[in-house]
């Protein structure tokens, strides 16, 4: 069990490191003069300006010099300061995680609930006309990349039947009017989270349901929602879960989009225009801390397998 | 007779009175504090910050307004400052302030504040005018005096763009580009800024109690920023927002059909101060400092078709003076204009023919006529690129697909022919009159700085320490005689502004610089009879 756990220690902080690595360099890559974005482009500024800009930001030193003062920051928990948004990056993130979370938190608890039980269902019932079209329903949507999605559902629930709003999280801050302004980005991931959890169990379940489990199930009489989500569902989560750990990111990746289309101030905002003006320190921090948010998801799927597939924690202490 | 005189004079008197009283009730407007004007913009605030956000910063120009504005002519009038004297030398420039302005905290407005803006910007802002620094700053009774250590043309320029606030607010905020707060804050126009929420996307202004000028209809203006361009005009056309602004720019010309989809909407077309040009780069390409090669593709371009296709028909054929007609000392030029064959005739004269009869001329090594054309705009590039092929070079393509690829490119100088875009405010900037895009001694992310030819430098210069006045005139007409004989880059065309005009309600006004969001308009515009 220990060298189980210490192994997968070594594995995640050997992941850090190199995650931490490339925060550092990838945005450092990226075509283009931060100090020059930073200025903007229709103004009247002087060499020495933009000279002594450079100083202030610290972009005279080496790179490795850079990286070393990026490492001490990060041991005190400083990930930098934005020159483009004056402000700690630390603040900064903090103050928009909460409505990343719940965007994209509330949309994966939707699309995985709805997901796995219509999954088993379909899997289950796969001969018939309902399962079909739900299947074929699903297969559609997730086809459609989120931004596409997001899209369409403006374009007819806000501009055309005006049922939701245009913008922002709320009109005033309150439980209503966030569900209100919230509804319709959440349906949006939720939808597309839904139909690929949906496809994926339901393969799963046909997998399973042609064990031989189910049948002597059958056979002692046992309840067939029993067998279905007492049973087989169970034992086909096990994809799922794994997907669950891949997905993390893809769907924080896709919130970026749905807060563009719905002019939320989200975390994916914040890194579009980091990228947008070459804001390093964000760019670093927003990175290492959606890694560090997929690590803790891997981790997590790492942990849920063990305690739903006992075999694999045994195999493990093997 | 004596009592008839008196009676008639008293009678006079009363028409007079009722006369006054009238006008008074008509010119006035009474504020409906229930009236709420909505305002569109894809402008987006990300953060609180009145000095660190720049959309902010723009927004609130109405509220802390500067001491100059830009009329609809794009004419410097007083905002601020009631009026303004120079001296001869350009050095002492002295601003009267309008009583009308009083902070809304009820603290009286006075010179002291100015003083005080002037210098704490210069202080504490990085990218704030060089000249501030130097200047000295005086202040008596309610006017300031400002002395230059030498004449800066763009000053009335550069304090468009300076707020200027509260001293008794700032004086204790030691890092004001740090300093958030969702409101509300001080202001000394007719409104001020009660509420700034980043998460609901929206401004809030309401009138200023201490308002001593005209009063505004609308008791609320709301500002509402969308993430995309799109947005915010879905949000005008469904109905959602009464108007639509964007700081730096007009309405997207892409969607002004969309206007014509609604009863409420109509678009207002005026000449603007930007344009689209093609830059040579005269300093590392061998055709690019090839004048001959130059005057050759000025003939090159199809002019009309650019307007036509590039700017959706929203735009006027430019003149090989460069500069738009609205921009002060414009002169009369020769007119751009498409002749291939002319062209074509030009270069083979240039020493540029097509040898080996393939179509592609050659250099004078005898190689293929290969030229580098850098573009930030697809539609205007690829015509841009046919029109180069028509004329018999081949044509290696650069797309620019963002602001940090277009900086990395230019920089190298990495092209022969580069198409950019010139900015109502970046026509002025440097040295103004579009010079602070060629010059190679000019920096910035919008800039080709593509000419280091000593005649254009010195002639920069010149201007840029030049109070305005006939010398002035001289050397901007001698500036655009350059751009026509020497070809540093060709104008394509002169872009007009749209803007869309909400006909339920009157009044507008739209100034050059900053479209309908100004003081101006604010303060005239009602619900339509």
């Amino acid at each position: 069990m220990n060298k189980a756990v210490s192994r997968k220690i070594t594995r995640y902080s050997i992941c850090l490191l190199i995650v931490v690595l490339l925060v550092f360099f990838l945005p450092r890559c990226m075509p283009g003069d931060p100090v020059q974005c930073l200025v903007g482009e229709d103004v009247y500024v002087t060499q020495e300006i933009l000279d002594a800009l450079t100083v202030k930001l610290g972009l005279d030193q080496p790179l490795y010099e850079q990286f070393e003062i990026y490492l001490q920051d990060l041991i005190t928990g400083d990930l930098g300061y934005s020159y483009t948004r004056h402000q700690n990056v630390a603040d900064l993130i903090w103050s928009r995680v909460p409505w990343t979370l719940l965007l994209t938190g509330v949309s994966m608890l939707i699309g995985y609930a709805f997901g796995l039980l219509a999954g088993t269902w379909t899997g289950w019932m796969s001969e018939t006309k309902r399962s079909k079209v739900l299947t074929a329903f699903g297969v559609v949507v997730s086809c459609i990349p989120p931004y596409l999605l997001g899209l369409i559902f403006f374009s007819v629930f806000v501009y055309q039947l005006g049922w939701f709003p245009y913008k922002g999280f709320y009109e005033t801050p309150d439980i209503f009017s966030i569900a209100y302004h919230m509804a319709l980005p959440i349906l949006t991931l939720a939808l597309f989270v839904f139909a690929r959890n949906m496809i994926i169990m339901r393969g799963s379940v046909l997998t399973e349901k042609d064990q031989l489990y189910p049948q002597f199930a059958k056979s002692l009489g046992i309840p067939q929602n029993k067998i279905i989500y007492g049973h087989i569902m169970k034992n086909a989560i096990l994809p799922i879960v794994t997907h669950f750990a891949i997905d993390f990111g893809f769907i924080l990746s896709g919130a970026l989009f749905i807060e563009i289309i719905f002019s939320l101030n989200g975390l994916g905002r914040v890194m579009y225009t980091a990228i947008l003006n070459l804001d390093y320190p964000v760019l670093s921090g927003l990175f290492l801390v959606i890694a560090i948010m997929v690590i803790c998801a891997n981790l997590i799927a790492d942990v849920l397998y063990g305690i739903i597939d006992p075999r694999v924690k045994r195999g493990e202490e093997q | 007779m004596y009592e008839k005189k008196h009676f008639a004079t008293i009678g006079i008197l009363l028409i007079v009175i009722l006369l006054i009283f009238c006008s008074g009730c008509i010119s006035s407007t009474q504020t409906n504090s229930e009236a709420i004007l909505k305002i569109a913009t894809p402008s987006e605030i990300t953060e609180a910050s009145y000095f660190g956000n720049y959309n902010f910063a723009q927004m609130t120009r109405v509220t802390t307004p500067p001491l100059i504005q830009v009329d609809e002519n794009g004419d410097n009038i007083g905002d601020l400052a009631k009026s303004w004297t120079v001296s001869s030398d350009g050095k002492i420039w002295t601003f009267t302030l309008d009583p009308d302005y009083q902070w809304s905290d009820g603290t009286s407005l006075s010179a002291e504040d100015v003083k005080f803006s002037l210098e704490y910007t210069g202080e504490k802002i990085a990218t704030s005018p060089a000249w501030i620094k130097n200047a000295t700053i005086s202040t008596s009774g309610n006017t300031v005096t400002i002395s230059l250590a030498e004449p800066v043309y763009r000053l009335c320029g550069d304090l468009v763009a300076i707020n200027i606030v509260p001293k008794h607010i700032w004086q204790s905020i030691d890092t004001p580009e740090e300093y958030i707060s969702n409101g509300p804050y001080v202001g000394s126009a007719a409104y001020y800024v009660k509420s700034i929420d980043t998460d609901s996307a929206t401004l809030i202004l309401a009138v200023n109690p201490e308002w001593k000028g005209d009063a505004p209809y609308y008791g609320t203006i709301e500002i509402h920023w969308f993430a995309t361009e799109d947005a915010a005009i879905s949000a005008m056309l469904g109905g959602e927002c009464d108007t639509y602004w964007k700081y730096g720019t007009a309405f997207p010309t892409t969607s002004v059909a969309l206007l014509e989809t609604s009863d409420k909407f109509t678009a207002v077309q005026t000449p603007s101060l930007k344009m689209s040009y093609v830059g040579f780069n005269t300093i590392t390409s061998d055709v690019g400092s090839d004048l001959a090669f130059r005057k050759a593709i000025a003939y090159a371009l199809n002019y009309d078709e650019l307007v036509e296709i590039s700017a959706a028909g929203y735009g006027l054929s430019a003149n090989s003076g460069f500069i738009p007609s609205g921009v002060p000392y414009y002169k009369e030029t020769t007119a751009n204009t498409y002749k291939l064959e002319t062209a074509k005739s030009m270069l083979d004269a240039a020493g540029y023919k097509d040898v080996n009869g393939d179509g592609i001329r050659e250099d004078t090594n005898g190689d293929a006529l290969t030229v580098t054309l850098l573009t930030r705009d697809k539609v205007a590039g690829e015509l841009i690129k046919e029109y180069l092929e028509k004329a018999g070079l081949k044509v290696e393509y650069k797309f620019a697909s963002d602001i940090n690829a277009w900086i990395e490119l230019k920089e190298a100088h990495t092209y022969d022919i580069a198409y950019n875009g010139i900015t109502a405010k970046g026509m002025m900037m440097d040295s103004g009159w579009a010079t602070g895009y060629f010059a190679s001694n000019a920096v910035g992310a919008g800039k080709l700085q593509n000419v280091d030819d000593p005649v254009f430098l010195e002639l920069c210069a010149k201007i840029s320490v030049t109070p305005d006045g006939d010398e002035l005139k001289s050397l901007i007409s001698e500036l655009q005689d350059y751009y026509a004989e020497q070809v540093p880059g060709i104008a394509l065309y002169w872009c007009t502004d749209v803007t869309p005009i909400n006909t339920e309600i009157d009044g507008w006004y739209i100034s050059k610089a900053t479209g309908i969001y100004n003081e101006i308009n604010l303060l005239s515009i009602h619900p339509a009879d």
